[in-house]
């Protein structure tokens, strides 16, 4: 199967050679260092990454909580333009579960990077976007679901009828 | 419903779904949008053929997410989708963007989740990647060989691995002949050139347009 993976760790490993960069030239320069960060993959991005054996589409907007800096996320945003993706700024809006668990992909001297595992995405989308992941929901439910994924939505209250409204 | 009865529901319902996702025309649009890197799929679809709007929209009932992106597609990527009978809802999202004003829903996608999508990297990748105009010309001899692979890899707006995988070349011949190596049958370079719809003519060892 194709996934961008592969792409996506290059990316954050050139984001994480120029964070280390940048930051010699602070230190020699007595200029603020750059604050080591971290990026959880969510969306159809971190369940591109993931071993779902469902057909499975993404945008070329990736979301991601982060605590990067401005000049860390601009830097991103230029590595990721000749893929034709980018960040998604607003990414700090969307919910995800409390208990969300991310495994990580990369980790570099400066840039950390995970990605949430699949029950908790489709947790999210099923409890705020049901409509428009109905495929999605009912590809991933006829695919032997994880019972993790059945205790989540009966925790959120989420409702699995998926039959056309 | 309890879980036996989700999942049988979900079984009969997908079957459903199958029928839509597998039709031809639907698993064209579906590569043809992974090719212009507009929505990746992890189906290792390859592209093969033009589409029409109607394909986009049959593949958008099994994935919404397609109809965020035909206003753009629509009015970004005029002449490389047919547009014949743009559907009435379709039309006025268009015409709302055109005169920047009313913007309304289309199907799920809010005004703020299409109007993304008329600019920035991936509308200009697209770009880069229909129109064969916009890729440099090379009239290379064997010793060019190396920077015009390169160069219409860049303007296709490929990474060296992702163009291995997506036309299922070898990455180290790539790499090879991007580097200058001569060391290179002209079978395995053809065989990268011909995503460029060129080859080597062997009488005269030079890139020719095929």
């Amino acid at each position: 199967m194709y996934n961008n993976s592969m792409d996506l760790k290059d990316i954050f490993q050139e984001l994480d050679g120029w964070v280390v960069k940048e930051n010699e030239l602070a230190f020699k320069s007595s200029h603020r260092l750059i604050k080591a960060c971290e990026f959880k993959i969510l969306g159809q991005t971190a369940l591109l990454q993931s071993d779902l054996k469902i057909a499975l589409q993404a945008t070329a907007d990736i979301d991601a909580y982060t605590n990067a800096e401005y000049s860390v996320i601009k830097k991103l945003d230029e590595l990721l333009e000749p893929l034709g993706m980018k960040y998604d700024s607003l990414s700090s809006e969307i919910w995800m579960p409390e208990e969300t668990e991310y495994e990580k992909i990369y980790s570099g001297k400066l840039v950390q990077v995970k990605y949430a595992y699949p029950e908790y995405l489709l947790i999210a989308k099923a409890k705020f976007a049901k409509e428009k992941n109905r495929v999605l929901l009912l590809d991933y439910l006829a695919a032997d679901p994880s019972d993790l994924f059945f205790l989540l939505a009966k925790k959120y209250n989420i409702n699995l009828d998926l039959n056309d409204e | 419903m309890n879980k036996k009865e989700i999942l049988e529901n979900a079984q009969r319902l997908k079957s459903q779904n199958d029928k839509i996702r597998n039709k031809p025309k639907v698993k064209d649009a579906m590569a043809w949008l992974d090719y212009v890197g507009l929505l990746r799929n992890n189906q290792n679809l390859s592209y093969k053929v033009e589409v029409c709007l109607e394909d986009l929209l049959q593949a958008a009932v099994i994935e919404p997410r397609i109809y965020e992106l035909l206003p753009a597609i629509i009015i970004e990527l005029k002449g490389y989708v047919e547009f014949k009978k743009i559907p009435n809802n379709l039309k006025q999202v268009i015409s709302a963007i055109e005169e920047n004003s009313g913007y309304i829903k289309y199907h799920y996608a809010k005004p703020a989740d299409y109007l993304q999508w008329l600019q920035g990297p991936a509308i200009e990748l697209a770009k880069k990647r229909l129109n064969p105009r916009s890729k440099p010309r090379i009239n290379s001899n064997k010793g060019e060989l190396a920077s015009l692979i390169k160069a219409e890899r860049q303007a296709m707006g490929f990474t060296q691995k992702l163009f291995a995988k997506r036309f299922k070349v070898s990455l180290r011949v790539l790499r090879d002949l991007e580097q200058g190596s001569q060391n290179v049958s002209i079978l395995r370079a053809n065989k990268i050139l011909n995503v460029f719809n060129k080859k080597i003519d062997v009488a005269v060892n030079n890139v020719i347009s095929s």
